[in-house]
């Protein structure tokens, strides 16, 4: 019987293995090896060349022009002038530090309550895990038509369940959706209530922890949050790094639900123009979609940057037994 | 930034061309996208595509779209040398679709479309003028006031098809269990032997607003927070401060005579005040989260917890829910008080449709916006006072089919036409699109906040309305 | 041999057999009961919405009415029916039929005994009880299926969904195993390209995107909702290629010295380890293309028979009439398969995949 990750002892307690598989110790890559990588990541570079790529250049193009798309005639080259006009528009300057601090709440919160419920649902001492894990996924399948028309309703500060709720542990009533101090807890909860991915994933991650470490760490005497930290985090560290790029890029992009809910209006006192929001107002509303591009590409700048800044520090806390 | 080097003029030929290509190539195979044709047009030549797109103001409720399809298919059938389809898309994503179907592959004709719908595409219509000359349209059966609406620098964008002036909806239960006489339905008359003011009406709101326990609201015992029916709303107002501005205040503009000034007008002070006063203070409007208890989608007169609610004609079309048993039965309509300006105004709505000028086929995008305009039908689901005079009464006659057995006094409708906002509340603006969503801030922070001083907040945004007019010079 | 099952305490053994069963019941009990109450405050709003699809339209527009859905106890009188109250009298409660509201009185009638006529009654009515009883409502449900001409845009929604999650899963395999499992040369830089595609807000390619599907004469028909997911897309492969890479070597070495190729790896060593993550790129994938409103909207306007429920349901959203009610119930219809399709594949996570080759 041969121990989890291939090398000598299990990396029991410890942090996690170093690199290197027989082939890098053998040697250089094999000549067919690059071929046959490309090979397999073919469809994705063919898929990129026909749909993506084109949009993407078109993108950055338009971000230099002043495009409108009602005169698309008119297109006129303006170089940077609108990245020039970033540094004095207030509204961008607004949108992304509410940006900035909705996803300093949210991305935490949300890692954490999501890997909470997958440990919940995966435990054995819960009886009926189906039934449990299907009622956390569910609301994820509510189409977004009918689940914000609910949180409308479930928010209300005058008859909203919520509120009711609160009344009667005798807390007052809070005016979720109208008050620039809840609104971002508002939408966080409501972010909450769509873990259902990321709880799936943790998921497949805690099922790919080797039962022998935890009986092995029992036999130590390890208590549960050492077996939590020392074990189960370096273990699913692969797709808690997942989900941590994912809710980083998925809230810099946050938009459905401040949209819906206010119309894409950024209501209450400009607390939900979200960056990409402020974005979409320039794009459909003010039509100015060179800006729009703009700003896009600011975005993008920055969370690319951002991303490969946790690419570079993934090495140190990113269990990967296989890479090289 | 004219002088632009041979790098950039090329990429940005690039992007031009990557989109003029698309549109060229697609114009070929455009055809075969619409092909699910109803039968029509195999018959005779080659019957021309005409795209209709609905979706920038009414038509998309769920009992209109059967109505307009049914139309659509009796044009094809009577048209063979036509091909007409019809594209509804969902109000609140019409905006943003469309702008991705403009460069590449935009619809014939857009529509029903009103005056602020105008703001945002009036530059990409076509002129009518030729063609409603040469195809005959008799230019005098609609007022010339009207066809001002749709003249954009000296082109004539649209025909008027449809105006909707405003009056008050009242539901007579409420009126009766308060044991109060209904308002007043000629314009003069007086209600309860008082003046028919603003005023007035504030009066008999606060007592027509009730509480659970049955005080209304000039009562010391009554209880704001548990309200079962308000005097007043103007529903689907939303957060437009321009329009609670002239329904209270009067007729006014956001912009001065000089054309680059922001301003708001004593009267519309004085009306939004009342507004904001009856929401905060009176008690006998509803709030923002008030109405989110009640209708999140704003039709907060079907619900039957609203004793006046001052709306358009066009609510015609929806007074009932489509289905199911309506909370309210027994309703009529009343005429506007005097305002704080010592005149009647009924804010106007119209619509019209347009074609756009990217259309292959003006001559027949034509003949199909002279079709819509007049198709009794499409007008009554749409709740559309038909523009032309001569038709209006066969349009109330079909209304009050509809209402059997209400007998709803259109006499109401037909004064307060004479009494339209001029300026309209929808009016050109400097830099429209930023300054109207700035207006919408504005408004939000009405609808939802308490205890404002309001004269310093208009200060405030008029400011910020400045700054918004002085980017666009 | 699978070694998923945790594993039984030690103390166990010790105690017992029937003490350490009933150890183990009250510890099941008691953790299930906790994550009841945590799910039942999760799933509060999904009740709301529920409750919501089976009130009456008159229901929730009615103040003071139960927040589970229920009908009015009314009386028919003359032909019209009247709500009916509970009224405190001299001699007990009695439940009349309201017939004419005032402020501070109300005419009643006693549906026990109409013959007696109009009852005058001094006080305000809207401080006695309505008469309110368990109800529902499925009228909303019969709406939404008609309107929405229920089986077909089902069967729309769910060929447009398979057919690309078909795609999905099978070309971001094929790309995770290439770059999880390849060395070649700018592999860090196309993986960091393929990211890159999700970080650019896509209201800025929309127009683009559009032109180029329009120029393939795409538009109104399914292809763009479905064609592109057959070439990977970053979300599933960055997921699969994660979990690939926890995928020890040994086994794709073992495999190889055996003379398998690398398609052949892929199928018997990696697949089977990487079931769960598989599983879950599926299911997210084939939910979220089953609730995708915008693309299908824009693709599909021209194309009403083709349309999915998702755009049907935006009717109901529409501008000037609100049918709350109508728009849950037809969105707990259009859910109802995903949430069958979750519950049975959901298994896949309890099966106990055996990771590491633990067994030889």
């Amino acid at each position: 019987m041969d121990s989890a990750t291939g090398g000598t002892a299990p990396p029991l307690l410890t942090a996690p293995p170093a690199r290197g598989g027989l082939r890098e110790r053998l040697g250089g890559p094999a000549a067919g090896e690059s071929l046959t990588g490309l090979l397999f990541i073919s469809p994705w570079i063919l898929g990129f060349l026909a749909f993506s790529a084109i949009p993407m250049a078109a993108s950055l193009v338009l971000s230099l022009t002043d495009f409108d798309p009602r005169r698309a005639d008119e297109i006129r080259f303006v170089g940077l002038e609108n990245y020039a006009r970033m540094v004095s528009d207030p509204a961008l300057i607004k949108a992304s530090l509410v940006t900035l601090r909705f996803a300093l709440i949210v991305v935490p919160v949300t890692l954490a309550f999501a890997l909470g419920i997958a440990m919940l649902v995966n435990s054995t001492l819960l009886a009926g895990r189906n039934i449990f894990r299907t009622a956390f996924y569910m609301p994820l399948q509510i189409p977004i038509v009918a689940s914000t028309v609910v949180w409308i309703g479930v928010m209300n500060v005058s008859n909203g369940w919520l509120d009711i709720g609160l009344q009667a542990v005798g807390l007052p009533a809070i005016d979720w959706l109208n008050s620039p101090f809840w609104v971002h807890p508002a939408l966080a909860l409501m972010g909450l209530w769509g873990i259902g991915n990321l709880m799936l994933i943790f998921l497949a991650g805690l099922q790919s922890v080797p039962t022998e470490l935890y009986d092995a760490a029992k036999v130590d005497g390890a208590g549960h949050w050492s077996t939590f930290r020392q074990i189960t985090l370096p273990m699913i560290s692969p797709v808690l790094f997942y989900n941590l790029i994912i809710v980083l890029i998925a809230t810099f992009q946050y938009f459905t639900q401040a949209y819906v809910i206010t119309n894409g209006r950024g209501d209450p006192g400009g607390e939900t123009l979200f960056f990409n929001l402020n974005l979409f107002r320039e794009a459909f509303q003010f039509y100015n979609m060179g800006y729009a591009s703009a700003l896009a590409w600011l975005l993008f700048a920055v969370v690319l940057g951002l991303t490969i800044l946790l690419f570079r520090t993934a090495g140190r806390w990113v269990y990967e037994g296989a890479e090289r | 930034m004219e002088r632009s080097q041979p790098a950039w003029r090329l990429a940005t030929a690039i992007a031009a061309l990557t989109l003029i290509v698309a549109a060229c190539t697609s114009s070929q195979s455009s055809p075969s996208a619409s092909a699910s044709a109803n039968g029509s047009g195999t018959a005779g030549g080659p019957a021309v595509d005409i795209e209709w797109y609905v979706g920038l103001g009414t038509g998309t409720n769920p009992e209109q779209i059967p109505v307009e399809q049914a139309q659509v298919d009796t044009f094809n059938a009577d048209h063979p040398n036509i091909h007409l389809t019809l594209t509804v898309v969902d109000s609140e994503q019409a905006e943003q679709d469309l702008a991705a179907r403009l460069p590449t592959n935009p619809p014939d004709i857009i529509g029903p479309i009103g005056i602020r719908g105008l703001q945002g595409y009036g530059d990409s219509l076509l002129d009518l003028t030729d063609q409603i000359a040469s195809a005959g349209v008799d230019r005098s059966t609609i007022e010339d006031a009207l066809w001002d609406v749709y003249q954009l620098d000296g082109k004539q964008i649209g025909i008027p098809m449809a105006v909707y002036p405003s009056f008050i909806y009242y539901n007579k239960t409420i009126f009766d269990e308060a044991d109060l006489p209904y308002p007043p339905h000629k314009v003069g008359d007086q209600y309860d032997g008082k003046d028919w003011t603003w005023q007035t009406v504030r009066d008999l709101a606060m007592k027509l607003t009730v509480d659970a326990n049955g005080n209304d609201a000039t009562s010391a015992d009554f209880d704001p927070k548990n309200i079962d029916i308000w005097g007043l709303d103007a529903q689907f107002t939303n957060n437009d401060p321009r329009a609670w501005s002239t329904i209270f205040g009067g007729s006014g503009s956001i912009v001065a005579d000089d054309g680059t000034t922001a301003q708001w007008p004593d009267n519309w002070r004085t009306g939004l005040q009342f507004f904001y006063d009856g929401m905060w203070k009176d008690h006998m409007i509803p709030t923002k989260p008030e109405l989110d208890a009640i209708e999140p989608n704003g039709n907060s007169f079907q619900t039957g917890r609203i004793a006046m609610d001052v709306v358009h004609q066009w609510y015609t079309c929806c007074v009932y829910p489509a289905d199911g048993k309506p909370p309210v039965t027994d309703w009529d309509i009343a005429v506007l008080p005097t305002g704080p300006d010592g005149k009647i105004t009924s804010k106007l709505h119209a619509d019209t449709v347009g074609i756009l000028k990217t259309t292959k086929n003006p001559e027949a995008a034509f003949e199909v916006l002279n079709w819509i305009r007049q198709n009794p039908d499409l007008l009554q689901a749409w709740g559309a006072l038909p523009a032309v005079v001569a038709q209006r009464d066969a349009f109330f006659a079909g209304l009050d089919k509809q209402f059997a057995p209400l007998d709803i006094d259109w006499n109401v409708s037909k004064q307060m036409l004479g009494y339209p906002d001029y300026p309209s509340h929808e009016a050109f603006m400097p830099n429209f699109q930023e300054a109207n969503a700035a207006n919408g801030e504005f408004g939000s922070t009405l609808w939802t906040t308490p205890g404002l001083d309001l004269g310093a907040e208009i200060d405030k945004h008029v400011k910020r309305i400045q700054g918004i007019f002085d980017e666009a010079n | 041999m699978i070694a998923r099952a945790q594993p039984i305490p030690r103390t166990l053994s010790m105690g017992s057999p029937m003490r350490g069963q009933m150890r183990r019941f009250l510890a099941v009990s008691g953790f299930t009961l906790f994550a009841s109450m945590v799910a039942s405050v999760f799933l509060m709003p999904l009740l709301y919405m529920t409750a919501t699809a089976f009130k009456s339209e008159t229901q929730t527009s009615t103040p003071g009415a139960p927040p589970f859905p229920a009908a009015a106890q009314t009386y028919l009188y003359k032909g019209e029916e009247y709500p009916v109250y509970q009224v405190p009298e001299a001699d007990g409660m009695h439940a009349w039929a309201l017939i004419e509201p005032h402020r501070e009185s109300a005419i009643f009638i006693d549906p026990d005994d109409p013959d007696a006529g109009p009852i005058e009654w001094q006080g305000r009515w809207r401080t006695l009880q309505q008469s309110w009883a368990f109800s529902l409502d499925w009228s909303s449900f019969g709406r939404a299926w008609e309107i929405l001409n229920f089986p077909r845009m089902f069967l729309n929604t769910f060929l447009i969904a398979g057919l690309s999650t078909l795609g999905a899963v099978v070309s971001g395999v094929c790309v995770a195993y290439g770059f999880s499992r390849f060395r070649f040369p700018g592999r860090n830089g196309l993986f960091l390209m393929m990211l890159a595609t999700i970080i650019l807000p896509f209201q800025v390619t929309l127009i683009p995107t559009y032109a180029v599907y329009f120029a393939l004469g795409w538009v109104g028909t399914w292809l763009p909702l479905i064609i592109p997911h057959f070439f990977a897309n970053a979300y599933n492969v960055f997921l699969l290629r994660q979990y690939f890479l926890t995928i020890p070597r040994d086994l794709d070495e073992a495999a190889m010295i055996d003379g398998a190729g690398p398609l052949r790896i892929l199928w018997s060593v990696i697949v089977p380890q990487a079931l769960p993550a598989i599983v879950a790129v599926t299911l997210f994938h084939f939910f979220w293309a089953w609730n995708e409103y915008f693309l299908p909207l824009i693709y599909l306007q021209s194309a009403p028979d083709l349309q999915p429920l998702s755009v049907g349901l935006g009717r109901f959203n529409s501008l000037y009439s609100g049918e709350p009610t109508v728009i849950q119930a037809a969105a707990i219809l259009a859910m109802l398969l995903p949430v069958i399709v979750f519950f049975v594949a959901q298994r896949a996570f309890m099966r106990g995949v055996v990771f590491a080759g633990v067994e030889k």
